[in-house]
């Protein structure tokens, strides 16, 4: 194993906890001020993906694609909540996991409807196609530094836009107390529907994002959710930060477990069983970090409430 | 409009009679159709315990159904190989489906143990969070363990054996499962009636209150999320014989989520609700399924119509008194 | 001192910077009430938090019949005899009345872990949750709704369930907040009929009752006790008028 090797890994594990963390944001901030599950929150980065994949395809531009993925799943999500999401969020959780895993099937195969059942590709642009050269003789993927860059520069918008502006004081204030915010004389109903398509349209820049790399095909947000669930419940729900810290841990925990845990294994066992071991376990690790986590943070690393 | 005991009553004798009528009318799918609404009834149930009665959303039943199942079908695999399961022990699986059941009801025990000791530290949305993680980490175990068939799942062939019955018959199979579910019926209707059933329902409501009284509702729920998982892990092991075959499917979150929809859609806290559940779930599936592809589009669309307007289930179509 | 059932001895507890219960000291006798009075925010709801072991005190120790149960669960403590009313009616809404009572008495019988027996069909259990229920006057609600109840009903409820608990000691929490003269009235001599069964320690603002039913009150002030005394040494004292009667004559 080679240190440029490592360092290579270290950057796909950012890369992927910064695109879970354009995932969670949306998810632990719906969370935290409506008090929403919202398990349909993956139909948003599938949305997207399928959003940029057709603009990619009419216009031929990347840069057009990224912008309707962005706008597509913003519609999607407005929508969403203009018509579902607001009637349930009073109910329990019970209500809210079953309406948003119907929604779920609503929006796959809606969407199979119009695309049909084969996966659309996504082409990384010429500019960002190949390779550039870093210290330590590294080789690492332009585009894969690009997620990296975007997902940190949007980390830093939402941190000023949360701890510096009006309506994130508002948000703040919702999470705090959902009354006091209506007693502020807020319009919370706008907020609700502000802040939910948001969370929406990041999860659909992901999802176009990452298309790219991937394929672009129905069913591809559930895994991603799932993974952005356990991002916000180790960062605390309804914490930006825990957002972050937890969506870098994540991607980092599962990144190099798949690298580092076959190879850890073959000291004791023969390279098939070791690689069999390794890679079973890798494929847990992350869930075991979550689980870890809460046994000895029920409220998750950044929570305050347990509820 | 009827009493609910009538309407059980009902449930199970249109149950009871339908594998005749398919003998009859000589539509042998009708039975294993009927074969698979009775299991998801019991792992329904199994569900519905914790959820309905003691208030514990768990996202990850799908953990002992899966593992009900992969047990069933690692033990007939062995069996048929003729394969040692541990090199430490001269073990070779078994097709005794009684000694099956009672491994499978023992393993999902423990598990059931084991997930809800952590989980139940903590509540509202971060244990439905941490059940289902701790599914889907059964599920990526499953299919990157390439022993029994990873990805592609594991066929076993022929159903195990019951002592002087045919288990390959479909009616024979289906009676069996039947009893399972009468069995369990009876068992849970005794534990509701209980001391322990009216603690589990007040835990559901207040649990400041439970303590107040000297019980640790820890305790309480804890037991509960054991016979949940035991009888929902029966269930999956009744599912890997009526289908020879078991696959990660089973553990995926997706499975977790249909067990909590039919218990949703037939009614939380009713005994007789996942039956209703698993009956209208299966039919939604063969009607929709048969008009068209995408039939479930129509049945996100029929669970959010449900959601929004018809909170109280299925059960309380039929029924006079609504309960509260 | 052999009659002293729960000792409070040098208790703390705080939230931050502020002080909610600081070194309390109080003993609670054999037969007796024992009021506990103070303005709104003196840490009255603090120290039964802390005696129930709802919340965990910084130091100090509690003593329950010379046991110090200072680092017990909530249910443990109910198990040794701790039986208490909540501020805010906690009763289960979902049952009936007269389940509310057998909830109550399977906890005081350990019998929790009894999967078998059917309860409703367990006449000794029924009757003697009618005993009590009697004993406050709601045998004729015994079958309906919990929620569906009155809301002095729900307070009389409340105290069935500490009175079934037979316990070492009652706790209540202004038992009677926003009961009519009648109600109040009858849970008047209620409480002194059952504190000879176990001496209660009451939270009370209404002054009347305390006065009347009081044989001891100890005064609570920015979480210290200022004052303990019987009901006629607590009228006279003047650091008491200063803080506490002072505002209300």
């Amino acid at each position: 194993m080679t240190i440029s090797l490592f360092i290579e890994q270290i950057l796909n594990g950012l890369q992927f906890g910064v695109m879970l963390f354009l995932m969670s944001a949306g998810l632990t901030l719906v969370f935290g001020v409506m008090g929403l599950i919202n398990l349909a929150h993956g139909s948003f980065y599938m949305i997207g993906a399928f959003a940029a994949a057709l603009f990619a395809e009419l216009t031929g531009s990347f840069m057009i694609a990224m912008i309707a993925s962005f706008v597509a799943a913003l519609f999607a999500g407005a929508l969403t909540e203009l018509i579902i999401i607001r009637k349930i969020y009073k109910r329990d959780h019970l209500d809210q996991v079953l309406a948003t895993f119907a929604l779920i099937l609503l929006f796959s195969e809606g969407i199979r409807w119009i695309f049909g059942a084969y996966p659309l590709y996504l082409d990384i642009p010429n500019s960002l196609s190949s390779s550039f050269n870093l210290p330590f003789e590294i080789i690492y993927s332009k585009y894969r530094m690009m997620i990296i860059l975007v997902g940190i520069i949007i980390a830093i918008i939402l941190y000023f836009l949360i701890s510096k502006t009006l309506i994130g004081i508002r948000i703040k204030a919702g999470q705090n107390d959902r009354e006091m915010i209506g007693a502020l004389g807020v319009d919370v109903t706008k907020l609700y529907t502000i802040v939910f398509s948001l969370g929406a349209a990041l999860a659909g820049l992901a999802g176009a994002l990452i298309g790219a790399i991937q394929s672009v095909e129905v069913g591809m947000g559930e895994p991603v959710l799932i993974l952005a669930f356990v991002v916000i419940v180790i960062g605390g729900i309804g914490s930006i930060k825990g957002a972050f810290v937890g969506a870098l841990l994540v991607g980092i925990t599962d990144t190099m477990g798949r690298f580092l845990l076959p190879s850890f294994f073959s000291y004791f066992f023969d390279n098939a069983s070791a690689t069999s071991i390794g890679s079973s376990i890798a494929s847990m690790s992350i869930y075991i970090l979550m689980a870890t986590v809460l046994i000895f943070k029920p409220s998750g690393l950044y929570g305050g409430k347990n509820d | 409009m009827i009493k609910e005991e009538k309407l059980n009553l009902i449930i199970l004798l249109v149950l009871f009679v339908i594998p005749f009528l398919a003998y009859l009318f000589n539509e042998p799918y009708l039975t294993t159709l009927t074969t698979k609404i009775v299991i998801l009834s019991i792992a329904g149930i199994g569900l519905n315990f914790i959820l309905g009665y003691g208030g514990l959303v768990s996202f990850g039943h799908a953990a002992f159904f899966g593992i009900g199942g992969y047990v069933t079908g690692i033990l007939a695999s062995h069996a048929q190989n003729s394969e040692q399961m541990f090199f430490f022990l001269q073990f070779d699986g078994s097709n005794q489906i009684l000694f099956i059941w009672l491994i499978s009801i023992i393993i999902c025990s423990f598990i059931a143990l084991l997930i809800g000791y952590f989980s139940l530290r903590t509540s509202g949305v971060y244990f439905i969070m941490i059940t289902l993680a701790f599914a889907q980490m059964l599920y990526y175990f499953s299919i990157s363990w390439p022993a029994y068939g990873g990805e592609d799942g594991l066929s076993i062939y022929v159903r195990n054996v019951f002592p002087f019955f045919n288990t390959m018959n479909p009616i024979n199979f289906y009676f069996i499962c039947f009893t399972w579910l009468l069995i369990f019926l009876t068992i849970l209707k005794i534990i509701l009636n209980s001391s322990f059933g009216l603690v589990l329902k007040a835990c559901k409501e207040n649990e400041e209150r439970v303590k107040s009284i000297g019980i640790n509702p820890f305790k309480i729920k804890l037991i509960s999320f054991v016979f949940s998982g035991a009888i929902t892990g029966l269930a999956g092991s009744l599912y890997t014989d009526l289908n020879r075959f078991v696959s990660p499917s089973v553990l995926s979150w997706q499975m977790s989520g249909e067990i909590m929809v039919l218990v949703i859609l037939g009614g939380v806290a009713r005994l007789y609700g996942p039956i209703l559940g698993a009956v209208f779930y299966i039919i939604l599936e063969q009607t929709l399924g048969g008009i068209s592809e995408n039939w479930q589009f129509w049945l996100g669309l029929i669970i959010i119509l449900e959601v929004l307007y018809a909170r109280a289930g299925i059960m309380s179509l039929f029924l006079k008194d609504s309960k509260s | 001192m052999t009659d002293t059932i729960l000792k409070i001895d040098n208790l703390s507890k705080g939230f931050h910077a502020v002080r909610a219960c600081e070194n309390i000291s109080l003993e609670i006798n054999k037969n007796e009430v024992h009021a506990l009075i103070g303005p709104n925010g003196a840490g009255k709801s603090t120290l039964i938090k802390l005696i129930t072991g709802f919340l965990e005190q910084e130091y100090g120790k509690i003593f329950l019949d010379n046991k110090e149960i200072s680092y017990l669960t909530p249910e443990e403590r109910a198990q040794k005899g701790i039986a208490r009313s909540f501020q805010v009616s906690s009763i289960i809404n979902n049952f009936s009345v007269v389940q509310n009572i057998k909830l109550a008495l399977i906890g005081k019988n350990k019998n929790y872990l009894d999967f078998l027996t059917n309860i409703n069909l367990n006449k000794k259990l029924l009757k003697e949750a009618f005993y009590y229920l009697e004993e406050v006057g709601l045998n004729k609600k015994a079958n309906e709704l919990a929620s569906s109840l009155s809301h002095g009903e729900k307070r009389k409820l409340e105290i069935c369930i500490a009175i079934s608990m037979a316990p070492k000691i009652f706790l209540f929490d202004e038992p009677m907040a926003g009961l009519d003269g009648e109600s109040s009235e009858l849970i008047l001599q209620l409480f002194k009929k059952i504190k000879k069964r176990a001496p209660i320690l009451l939270i009370e603002h209404d002054m009347d009752t305390v006065f009347s039913l009081a044989d001891r009150v100890s005064v609570l002030d920015y979480g210290k006790v200022i004052a303990t005394g019987t009901v006629s040494e607590i009228k006279k004292n003047n650091t008491v008028k200063k803080v506490y009667l002072g505002t209300e004559h």
